[in-house]
Formats: structure tokens, sequence, C-alpha cells
């Protein structure tokens, strides 16, 4: 529309900006809104579109970007009282790639300190305000499904990307560890992190990664392997595509979470899915070797200012962090090791599979406050609810996307696809050709 | 335990949790349990620790 010139990048800016002063006080979202320098930009946008020329993909559309992510000139506080001044100097090669693609930075979203949480104070569910977003990308997930971003950046290192994407209903995608740099983004924990979009649907969160994915010089991790085009390349949906279902993956769970899944896989078989049942291997023992990696990293990354402001950091976060220095280098190693192991065995099951298809989380949205859930009869610690499905992949580095499949008791419910290696293209595909046949892209919020 | 607890935090010069050391090791106490799966897996002497990061930027140079 804007290369027709039927849209102006600047009354698109101002249609989003308005959205954030109607919602905002509710909602939340936002840390900082950079709303003079975005109507700015878009007009420039503007001009340039006046002018013919070659336009990038993302001419003139306004993102949000998690306030984990450095943003050159704007503050990025990754939600913590330490940083509550910092401004770089620097994008991170994401926004880079996201400004050199056409794209307005909107705001910054609210992130739980550090990314080391799944709640994300002070941002509210747009489903329920009542209820919080999860985190840690909850302020970019909220925003999204609230109408007050279009498409936003989020980091993911135990669910943070696809956790409040699956509470707000929002398509989020963490795509192969070394798919996406990483340089710029401050350190939940090295060897776990990855960047990624969060979106309203599909499409948008194909053609966002096609825009970050790639190698970068700044980031030693990121992968040669050539970038597809995520959105045109997209392929046949589920149509013939061998899909694993690991039925440990069904408990403890909600009953309305449980029902919504179940009927999201007939769905699937109806798209033409070969759907096969399967035991996703040592799932308990991965949980443990992630906590003990996430821990120890995070703990490593912040123990010089640790060491000097303990007492600035959120009491949930100081805990965690407590508990990283306590960790032995021997159970470090060992977490390790099995990560080797695992690699091994995941390379192997993707021989009879395409994609693997769960739930993204056991339960909808918990309400503010929440501590302990109580699923099928059994106490659960809030975060180890939270990251039992999402953490797994994070260990194996695979790319896994959620997306809405329904909704219980008025909340949205999320369904993971989780690809083998540098495969993204498939999930994406299976995630439009869903999409397509749902339409639970369309559900809005009534904030 | 909380001998452990002191003698870490003394070696990392990290600041004592004062007032908060039995709260550390009751999470502590947790986690080891909360670990124990991993403890138990049985591991062969030629399984080194992760290289998945490298595996996977040889698949990126391997398809180039």
């Amino acid at each position: 529309m804007m290369r027709e010139g039927s849209l102006t990048s600047e009354a698109l800016v101002e249609a989003i900006l308005s959205r954030i002063d109607e919602t905002e006080g509710r909602l939340k979202a936002y840390v900082t809104v950079t709303r003079d320098t975005a109507l700015k930009e878009a007009r420039d946008a503007d001009r340039r579109a006046g002018k013919g020329g070659k336009l990038g993909p993302l001419h003139g559309i306004p993102v949000s970007v998690k306030d984990l992510i450095e943003t050159k000139g704007i503050r990025t506080t990754a939600g913590s009282k330490l940083l509550s001044t910092y401004v770089p100097s620097r994008d991170a090669t994401v926004v880079k790639r996201l400004k050199a693609a056409g794209a307005i930075i909107i705001g910054k979203t609210n992130t739980h300190e550090f990314a080391l949480g799944g709640v994300t104070p002070p941002t509210c569910n747009p489903w329920d305000l009542s209820r919080i977003p999860g985190g840690s990308s909850g302020g970019s997930a909220a925003a999204i499904a609230a109408g007050s971003a279009l498409a936003s950046l989020g980091s993911d290192t135990g669910g943070s990307i696809r956790l409040p994407s699956s509470y707000c209903g929002a398509v989020g995608m963490k795509p192969t560890y070394g798919r996406v740099s990483r340089a710029g983004v401050f350190p939940e924990s090295w060897s776990l992190d990855h960047v990624g979009p969060i979106t309203k649907n599909a499409e948008d969160c194909a053609l966002l990664l096609s825009v970050i994915a790639g190698r970068d010089r700044l980031d030693p991790t990121t992968s040669k392997k050539p970038v597809p085009d995520y959105l045109s390349g997209a392929g046949s949906g589920f149509e013939g595509m061998r899909v694993g279902i690991p039925d440990d993956y069904f408990e403890p769970m909600q009953k309305g979470v449980r029902s919504a899944v179940r009927r999201a896989i007939k769905d699937i078989t109806r798209l033409g899915a070969v759907v096969q049942h399967f035991k996703f291997p040592m799932v308990d023992e991965i949980v443990a070797a992630y906590s003990i990696i996430d821990y120890s990293e995070s703990a490593a990354y912040h123990e010089d200012s640790f060491r000097e402001r303990a007492k600035d950091y959120q009491p949930d976060v100081r805990a965690l962090l407590e508990q990283g220095f306590l960790i032995t280098a021997v159970d470090y190693i060992r977490a390790q090791r099995l990560r080797g192991v695992l690699f091994s065995r995941i390379k192997s099951l993707f021989k009879q599979l395409d994609i693997i298809v769960t739930p993204s989380q056991p339960m909808v949205a918990p309400n503010h406050g929440t501590t302990d859930v109580v699923l099928d009869g059994r106490k659960m610690e809030i975060l180890s609810a939270m990251t039992k499905f999402l953490a797994p992949f994070n260990f194996t580095g695979q790319p896994a996307l959620s997306i809405n499949c329904g909704f219980s008791d008025g909340l949205p419910v999320g369904l993971q696809l989780v690809g083998n290696y540098f495969e993204e293209g498939k999930i994406l595909s299976a995630a439009l050709a869903y999409q397509k046949e749902t339409r639970w892209d369309r559900a809005r919020p009534k904030i | 335990m909380t001998d452990f607890v002191v003698s870490v935090y003394k070696a990392l010069k990290l600041p004592l949790p004062e007032g908060r050391l039995a709260e550390i090791e009751i999470l502590a106490r947790e986690n080891h349990q909360a670990f124990s799966p991993l403890k138990a897996v049985s591991l062969d002497k030629s399984d080194e620790p992760s290289t998945f990061v490298l595996s996977l930027l040889e698949e990126g140079v391997e398809s180039e």
C-alpha cells in the first residue's frame, strides 16, 4: 500500500501512537515510546517513497524492540535499576537490520529484569488485565495483541518469546541457535540465548525473520548458512508432513488447554499431516541440565555487578543469581556433556520427523502475584511450569514457534511447532497453513 | 550447607546475604533435588561437553 501511495508511513505511525495512548495506561507494555523520532522518520520514509526507487521490505513500518536490545540513542534499561540511565552508542545488529529494511523503531517494550523471569512487571495481559502477559518479552507480546505495535523483537533463553506469545495470542519464533545475531543484546545465558520476532500472524513473523537472520561478524556463533526468503518460500503446509506428538508433553496440564491442543492436532491431521506419537528423550534430565547452564551462565555474567550492587536487583532475580553462584563446575560440565549426547539424538529423531507439535504452555496466563500452580493435582513452582515445554529447545538449539490455537476461559492457548536445525521454513509453512485454516489470528482482546 | 554458602560467597568476594542465609540454603536444597535427574544420567567417558554450537556452524559452512 505504501508503494502505491494509498497509505503513508506517517499515517501508520500516528495510528500506532494513538493506540499506544489509548491502551498504555492500563497495559504498560512500553518503557519508552519514541514518538518524535518515529514521526520524523516516517515523514522521511514517505518522502523517499514519493521519489520512487527501491524500498526495503519493512519500509515505513513501525516496529517495537524489547528493552534488552540496544538501540542507538534510545535508553535501554534491560528492565533494571542498574541500567536506568543507560543510552547505547550503537544499535544491536538486529536493530541495524530492521532499520536497513526500512523499519521505524516506535519504542522499547518491557522485559523482566535482564530477561531473568517469566512475569514482566508491570505489564498486563491485554486479554485480562488481572493476569500477567508472560515473559520475559512480555511487553512485546502484550503490545502486539493490543494492537499497540505491528511487529516486535524479543529474546528467548528458556521460552521468553514463545511464553508471552502463548499467553497473549501472538506468533513468536525462536530461530535455530546461530541463525540470528545476539550482538548488542544483553545476555541471560550465552549458550541458550536466541533473538526472534513476535508478530500478530505467521506472514509477519516470516518477513521479520528474513530481515534479521544471517551471519554477523560481531557474533561469532552466527552461521554462514544462507538465509532463505521465509515469506515467499513457504511450502505446502502440513500436506504430507511427518508430525511427531510427544505424549509426555501433555501432563500435567489444565483441562481446557489440553482440549484446545488436541483440537489443533485434529486440525493439522485434516490438513494432511501424518501424525505419529513418540516419547521425547530425557525431558526431566534436559530441564535439570538447562537450569544448571542458565543459572551458572547468568551468575557468571552478573558477577561483577552483583558484587557492587546486589541490592539493586529485584528480589526474584537476586535469588536466581545467588543460586547460580552455588553451582559447581562439575555440574555445569555434566550439563554440557548431556547437551552433546542429546544433539545426536535430535538429529536422528528428525530423520523420521519433519516437525514436532506440543502445547506451548501447560496453562493459560496466571494472575499477577501467582507463585505456584496446581496442574492435574500436582503443585508446581510457576517458573518451572512456564519453562517445562519450552526450555528443552533452547537446550537443543532447535527452531520453535508458538501460535494461537484457541481459547480456554477466554484466554489464548499456544501451540508450539518445533523443527530440525535451520528448518525455520518448514515451521513457518506449517504455521501459515494452520492459521489460514483456523484464523485464530483474527481474534482481538477488548482493551 | 551454611559453611558451603559462606565459603563460596567469600571466595567470590560477593556480599554475604545477611539474614537470608537460611532462605538461600532452602533454595539450594530444592535445586539440588531438581538437578538430581541429571546426576542419574549415565554418560559415556567419550561424551565430551557440548560442541553443538560448532556443529551448527559446520552445518552452515557445509551448505555453502
